[in-house]
């Protein structure tokens, strides 16, 4: 029992070294704003948002200086320092300063956010990035995000919703003028009476001799017009596809 | 002018006989007797020869005075077999007596200088004439029903309508501006280029028969849209070939056609020539020059089946080529039956445009 006790001790002492030690902080950080862009409120509200998602998710602001196709890479590497090596997740990644932005899922959820699910996303945030209010575009990512993860929760790929009233009004249009050149078609038959144009009808056969013909050159124009490019400044210009997708805006 | 009226009496009985389109034959209708319309060529001139002259007689009733010019548009004829008075107006080549229904030909109104060159016998009677209106209603969605319904011709007219038919050559010369465009792109420009040319052609072409309406109770429009004829069926005129039908002799004389076969030709010309120029993306004429030689003009008569009808107090009339059949005539749109139809159609086919756009959507 002496020999035991001193072992138990030690068991004992080391136990409780460990557990008075403060634990080591590893939750991810979902909301980093080097750029200074949020509220403290707005933050935090994101924060809390975010906790509610089934996967991680993180939103950047930086101060980044970059160009437009090292925006994926550099978006990536945040997510992995940010969440520590977390696998799987989503990262909405936005260099205020450069301009750029990249949406892009990591792991599994790089198959999640399809092409549409990326039309989504960015249909949402462009418009708000392109007139700086970058918190009303982290609202609005967090919102259509909160959309794609409910509608593919059961592992269905995402399908963007039918604009109905659009495609009701676009469909109504097509009839009306399909519609209007039948009955115009049916409205004609109704006039057979018309002066002929010419005298085909009675041209004597084999009469017509071309005796005179020419077909002289005179000159070549060219004009030439710049081709219109992906990623123009300003424009939104962006990758597509699903996965992951960069911009300008 | 001679005031001549002609009957064609059977050398079998006496009746009075007309020709017969089906059988391309004259026929008399009380005894079958039928008669080829060569053989009556002589047979013709005899009748003709032997036809007493009549005097003019103006109609002066008590009471009911001329107006001032109408007294010149208007002749009366004696009828040969039962002695009636036929009041035809000055144009009016061949009828039928009003009170025996007997067919008469007015031969002063179609001799010496006013005597065609020509004539298309009718091929087509006037149970074709019938059936070619109702296939014209045939069909036609936005014709209002109660038009079939109630629609009943008041009059179906075989005529035999003086034509001019015009032969001219054309001798022309055009100038055409033309280009090519070429367009193709590299990885930063999209080119385009504009080759011009002067395009010239030169030659000639020939015309022959081109007709040209010469009655002025017939509408031109008309006329025209039951064109063409097959001239390769005219004969030389002969006065038996009206029997049985209505004729006309021109009012419009050749000198006041001619314009409408001058536009004619020359817009075939016009057309012929512009055909030739191949090869290019647009080509815009620049100038042109259409001389005419050699114009000549015949007069004919050709058939023509006129039917008249009245539907809420308006009159429609409806012409068929009494050699080909081809029917013509304007009809009243029903605008219900428009607006219905505009409305379905839309709601049917934006219905399926939407089906598509949908699956479109789903699986592309």
């Amino acid at each position: 029992m002496k020999r035991i006790l001193p072992l138990l001790l030690a068991l004992v002492f080391c136990l409780s070294l460990s557990l008075s030690t403060p634990a080591y902080d590893a939750a991810p950080t979902l909301v980093y704003d080097e750029a200074g862009v949020l509220s403290g409120t707005r933050e935090k509200e994101l924060n809390q948002r975010l906790r509610d998602l089934k996967t991680t998710v993180v939103i950047a602001f930086t101060d980044d200086i970059i160009q437009e196709s090292e925006a994926e890479a550099r978006a990536k590497k945040l997510f992995d320092s940010l969440t520590y090596g977390t696998s799987n997740g989503v990262i909405f990644y936005v260099s205020v300063n450069s301009r750029k932005y990249n949406l892009q899922g990591i792991g599994t959820m790089y198959d999640r956010l399809n092409s549409d699910a990326m039309d989504l996303l960015e249909g949402r945030v462009v418009p708000s990035l392109k007139n700086d209010r970058f918190e009303e575009a982290a609202s609005e990512f967090v919102s259509a995000l909160e959309e794609i993860l409910d509608a593919t929760a059961d592992g269905s790929d995402y399908t963007s919703p039918l604009p109905w009233k659009n495609y009701v009004f676009y469909s109504l249009i097509i009839g009306l003028v399909i519609a209007g050149i039948a009955v115009l078609s049916m409205a004609a038959q109704l006039k057979s009476v018309r002066r002929q144009h010419a005298a085909r009808s009675y041209e004597k056969q084999g009469s017509f001799s071309l005796t005179r013909q020419s077909d002289l050159f005179l000159y070549r124009t060219l004009s030439r017009v710049p081709r219109p490019k992906n990623n123009s400044s300003g424009g939104g210009g962006r990758s597509s596809g699903g996965g992951s997708r960069s911009g300008s805006f | 002018m001679e005031n001549t009226i002609l009957e064609y009496k059977c050398p079998c009985c006496g009746g009075a006989i007309s020709f017969d389109a089906k059988l391309q034959k004259l026929k008399c209708p009380y005894c079958d007797t039928e008669f080829e319309a060569e053989t009556l060529k002589s047979y013709d001139e005899e009748l003709k020869n032997d036809a007493p002259e009549e005097e003019m007689t103006w109609d002066t009733h008590a009471g009911t005075e001329w107006q001032e010019g109408e007294d010149g548009e208007l002749n009366a004829y004696i009828c040969n077999s039962c002695g009636g008075q036929i009041v035809a107006d000055a144009n009016t080549a061949a009828t039928h007596c009003p009170f025996c229904d007997n067919p008469v030909v007015l031969t002063g109104r179609l001799s010496g200088m006013l005597k065609p060159d020509y004539v298309i016998p009718f091929k087509l009677d006037k149970e074709a004439a019938k059936a070619g209106l109702r296939n014209h209603l045939n069909g036609k969605k936005l014709l209002p029903k109660v038009f079939k319904d109630e629609n009943h011709i008041d009059e179906i007219k075989g005529i035999y309508v003086p034509f001019w038919l015009f032969d001219a050559d054309a001798e022309a010369n055009f100038r055409y501006r033309a280009t090519r465009v070429h367009s193709w792109a590299d990885s930063n420009y999209m080119y385009t280029e504009t080759r011009h040319y002067s395009v010239t052609r030169g030659g000639t072409v020939g015309f022959e028969r081109v007709p040209v309406d010469g009655s002025s109770s017939m509408a031109d429009d008309l006329m025209e849209s039951i064109e063409p004829y097959d001239f390769s069926q005219a004969v030389d005129f002969q006065t038996a070939y009206l029997a049985g039908y209505l004729a006309d002799k021109y009012d419009v004389d050749a000198e006041q056609s001619i314009d409408r076969a001058n536009a004619r030709i020359k817009q075939s010309t016009a057309d012929a020539f512009a055909s030739t120029v191949l090869g290019y993306t647009s080509v815009t004429p620049q100038y042109g020059n259409i001389k005419l030689n050699n114009g000549q003009a015949k007069y004919a008569l050709y058939p023509v089946w006129i039917l008249n009808t009245t539907w809420r107090d308006q009159k429609y009339t409806f012409a068929m080529n009494g050699q080909t059949g081809k029917f013509v005539g304007d009809l009243p749109l029903d605008k219900g039956a428009l607006g219905r139809w505009l409305v379905g159609l839309t709601g049917i086919l934006g219905a399926a445009a939407f089906g598509i756009l949908t699956l479109v959507h789903y699986f592309m």
